[in-house]
């Protein structure tokens, strides 16, 4: 028999969901948040938003023709990089923050390693991490809406700048004064129940904040559409919502009433960019864990040290930025025991005799 | 058509395959005949003619030297044209008969006479399936009536009657099970013949319940009892490897525990030309051939003659609609891509596939973006993304094979992958390449 090697080129078809693909799905998820952003802000977001975007496509086209791999822009990364970047600034930001945020994302987090899958950090954290020490949290600071949304019995009646997790309050709309009524009359009552006003401009992304993460109804709206195409998979969003949410009420409002299992929950999650994180960053693949449980461990260590850092620094800008990077570093360790825990736990079934040589036919 | 899932693909029948008025056809004889001497599987047959000789219909071209090989007949009556050297659709050569078409026919035209088979004894009916050239189509692709050479008949526990189309868009035994019910039932009783301490079982997908338990019923008519072991419409579980590694499971859950060397299996399309050959005394020169994809005007399901065309099987299936990205023989997941349109339909191809890029979607491989989706789709729970890795960064891991232990090269992984990394593939070649370099220092 003359010597053979099988050639296969065997599966003839393959899933829709390319990398390509997957990157344009999540900007268009992005999208009914960052067209708020814009609404809500005005102008000036659009333009955090396409310094961003395109502080990032052309670091990544300039490095691609370095490195002669002048594709990798076709792959998307490059623009939802950038379009993370932007969502998660502040629409006050200098023109220097998103392109500096945005061309550190590329140039030294992505591609020292070799481009998209080689990243050592989510990208788009590390770049917003750096900006923020670049110039200090006093730029960053965070601006009330005034964009052509608030027209739309939006106004705020004062104006106070708040800090990233919205410690500090601020006025309520007409909108959420009468849906709170609304709510409250028809649905709460019901229960015995009452909402206090604020939460819903919370909820609806009627609040100081990045331009990306204020809506925290359009994040969902986005995320819906990720699970249903199974971009994300639910469980790094829960997990890291829960410890977030369960570390918020048992110790936040330790600050406040200084009792335990009072915090407010519900605005902790609504106000900052937790949603915005939990949702589009914590399920990045290329730096989230492979394995099943150190993706569950991976993302309740985003959601604790998110709480953890808001309760020590209260007024820093991006403390979610650094708790997802923070959290990227312990993810080589985290998949490499879950990697072989993994393989002990099956490799009882793959040995036991009867797959021993059920394939290499 | 296809839904990912944990641990495989669900998977819907091609358009038509359920049709009430879903028939066979017959497809036109074809006007040259091309007969590797080996099928795909095992070695070359010896060759009988050469070229100038007559051929009639039926007539012994190559004959096996052992186990490994099968005999082959000619399809078609004819002259033979050339004996040369053909690449088969695995890339491997081969030798093959060509024929020309020609003189009358005196065996298949004509009306079949019905051999009463039941007088015969097990050493008979093994010579039958030996001379006719039948063999096992999925798994161990040996000729089955030199089969107890490898495996002992009086070992044989059970066998198994597969009816599931392992791949989707394949549809062959889903009609040959709805069409032919009577052909396996009678292909059952012979193998029981030939192997008396076996149970046997029937292996179906949920959608096939109807024909299945009318098989059964048939088989319970000729006194024999038969279990019925039903899956979902799930890519991988029609698989070889998987199908008998469950059936193997439920099994021992009712207090049967089974070897791999004490099961036989067959499916569908091999008990037809089981009954073929014992039955009519007709050597294996026709099987059913489904036509499909998106790039076939008019997919088709067809009674072909070995040595047929590809080309040829298309064309009288309307030729192609659009572009055709691949062409594939057999299932999308497993099969073979082909390179040309020549290559001939052998004992093995239960399908010709046309797919469009549209539905080929496939694209330069790009870097892993460890995504997960590979290590949750592998039915074998192993971790493709991590061997992948290993493959090619460090090939001379010892661990890789222990790694790999378990891969039946399903392609779940492969098709999964946003990235178009050829895992599966390259999983393959790797293990083959360790084989060789093992045969070499022993």
């Amino acid at each position: 028999m003359p010597k053979r090697i099988n050639v296969r080129s065997a599966p003839h078809f393959f899933d829709g969901q390319s990398v390509g693909v997957i990157n344009l799905e999540v900007c268009i998820a992005l999208l009914p948040a960052a067209l708020w952003g814009v609404g809500a802000f005005g102008l000036r977001a659009l333009l955090v938003l396409a310094l961003s975007v395109g502080s990032a496509v052309i670091s990544e086209l300039v490095i691609g023709l370095i490195s002669r791999r002048a594709d990798s822009l076709s792959d998307g990364s490059a623009i939802l990089t950038g379009m993370v970047v932007g969502l998660c600034l502040s629409p006050a930001a200098e023109p220097i923050t998103p392109i500096a945020a945005a061309a550190f994302a590329i140039l030294l987090v992505k591609w020292p390693f070799g481009g998209l899958g080689k990243n050592w950090m989510n990208p788009a954290m590390a770049g917003l991490v750096f900006s923020s020490l670049m110039e200090g949290a006093r730029e960053t600071s965070f601006i009330l809406p005034g964009g052509p949304f608030s027209n739309l019995a939006l106004s705020k009646t004062s104006v106070v700048t708040a800090s990233a997790l919205g410690h500090q309050s601020f006025a309520n709309s007409g909108l959420d004064a009468g849906i709170t009524d609304f709510l409250n009359k028809n649905v709460f009552s019901w229960v015995g129940a009452a909402l206090p006003s604020g939460y819903v401009d919370l909820f609806i992304g009627n609040r100081p904040g990045a331009i990306g993460a204020v809506s925290v109804a359009l994040i969902l709206l986005g995320s819906v559409f990720l699970l249903s195409r199974r971009i994300i998979r639910w469980d790094l969003p829960f997990f890291s919502i829960l410890s977030f949410s369960a570390l918020t009420w048992a110790f936040g409002g330790l600050s406040v009433s200084g009792d335990y299992f009072t915090g407010d929950v519900l605005k902790a999650l609504c106000s900052g960019s937790v949603a915005f994180v939990a949702f589009f960053v914590v399920p990045e693949p290329v730096s989230s864990p492979v394995y099943g449980a150190a993706k569950c461990v991976y993302a309740l260590l985003v959601g604790a040290l998110m709480f953890a850092l808001g309760q020590l620094m209260p007024n820093q800008p991006l403390l979610e930025a650094w708790a997802v990077i923070l959290a990227n570093c312990l993810v080589p360790l985290i998949d490499g025991i879950a990697f072989i825990r993994r393989e002990s736990f099956f490799s009882g079934k793959v040995l036991n005799g009867e797959d021993r040589d059920g394939g290499n036919k | 058509m296809l839904e990912r899932s944990g641990k495989g693909i669900y998977f819907t029948r091609p358009a038509g395959t359920e049709d009430p008025h879903r028939a066979i056809g017959n497809a036109f004889l074809p006007s040259t005949a091309v007969i590797p001497l080996r099928q795909v599987y095992g070695r070359e047959a010896r060759c009988l003619v050469s070229p100038g000789d007559l051929v009639s219909e039926c007539q012994l071209l190559g004959k096996a030297e052992d186990v490994d090989s099968v005999n082959v007949h000619s399809p078609i009556p004819g002259t033979v044209r050339k004996v040369a050297e053909i690449t088969l659709p695995d890339g491997a050569p081969s030798k093959a008969v060509f024929i020309d078409l020609g003189g009358s026919f005196s065996s298949l035209g004509h009306r079949r006479e019905l051999y009463t088979w039941r007088k015969l004894n097990d050493y008979e009916i093994r010579r039958i399936l030996t001379d006719k050239g039948v063999m096992l189509l999925d798994g161990h692709f040996v000729s089955i009536g030199r089969l107890s050479e490898k495996k002992d008949p009086k070992k044989t526990r059970h066998i198994v009657i597969d009816c599931m189309d392992p791949e989707p868009l394949l549809e062959t035994e889903y009609l040959a099970t709805r069409f032919e019910r009577a052909k396996i039932i009678e292909a059952a009783l012979v193998l029981l013949k030939l192997h008396p301490t076996a149970k046997l079982s029937l292996a179906a997908y949920e959608d096939q319940r109807e024909s299945a338990e009318a098989i059964v019923q048939g088989l319970k008519d000729n006194s024999t009892e038969c279990l019925t072991f039903y899956q979902e419409l799930k890519y991988p579980l029609g698989l070889v490897p998987l199908l008998l590694g469950n059936l193997r499971d439920r099994l021992s859950r009712r207090g049967d525990q089974l070897t791999e060397d004490e099961i036989i299996y067959v499916n569908a399309s091999t008990c037809l030309s089981i009954y073929d050959a014992v039955i009519h005394n007709k050597p294996f020169v026709e099987r059913i051939v489904s036509v499909q994809g998106d790039a076939v005007k008019a997919p088709k399901a067809l009674k072909v003659r070995v040595g047929m065309r590809v080309g040829d099987l298309i064309e009288e299936c309307g030729g192609f609609k659009g572009t055709p990205a691949r062409i594939v023989m057999n299932g999308p997941f497993t099969g073979w891509g082909l390179s040309d349109l020549d290559s001939p339909v052998l004992k093995t191809t239960s399908a010709i596939l046309a797919l469009t890029q549209g539905t080929v979607r496939a694209a330069q491989p790009r870097a892993c973006i460890r995504c997960s989706r590979c290590v949750e789709a592998c039915p074998k729970n192993l971790a493709p993304q991590k061997i992948h890795e290993l493959i090619t960064h460090e090939p001379d891991d010892p661990s890789i094979l222990r790694r790999l232990n378990g891969c039946v090269y399903c392609g779940v992984c492969s098709f999964a992958c946003p990235a178009r990394l050829p895992l599966a593939e390259t999983f393959a070649s790797f293990v083959e390449l360790s084989a060789e370099k093992g045969r070499q220092h022993a």
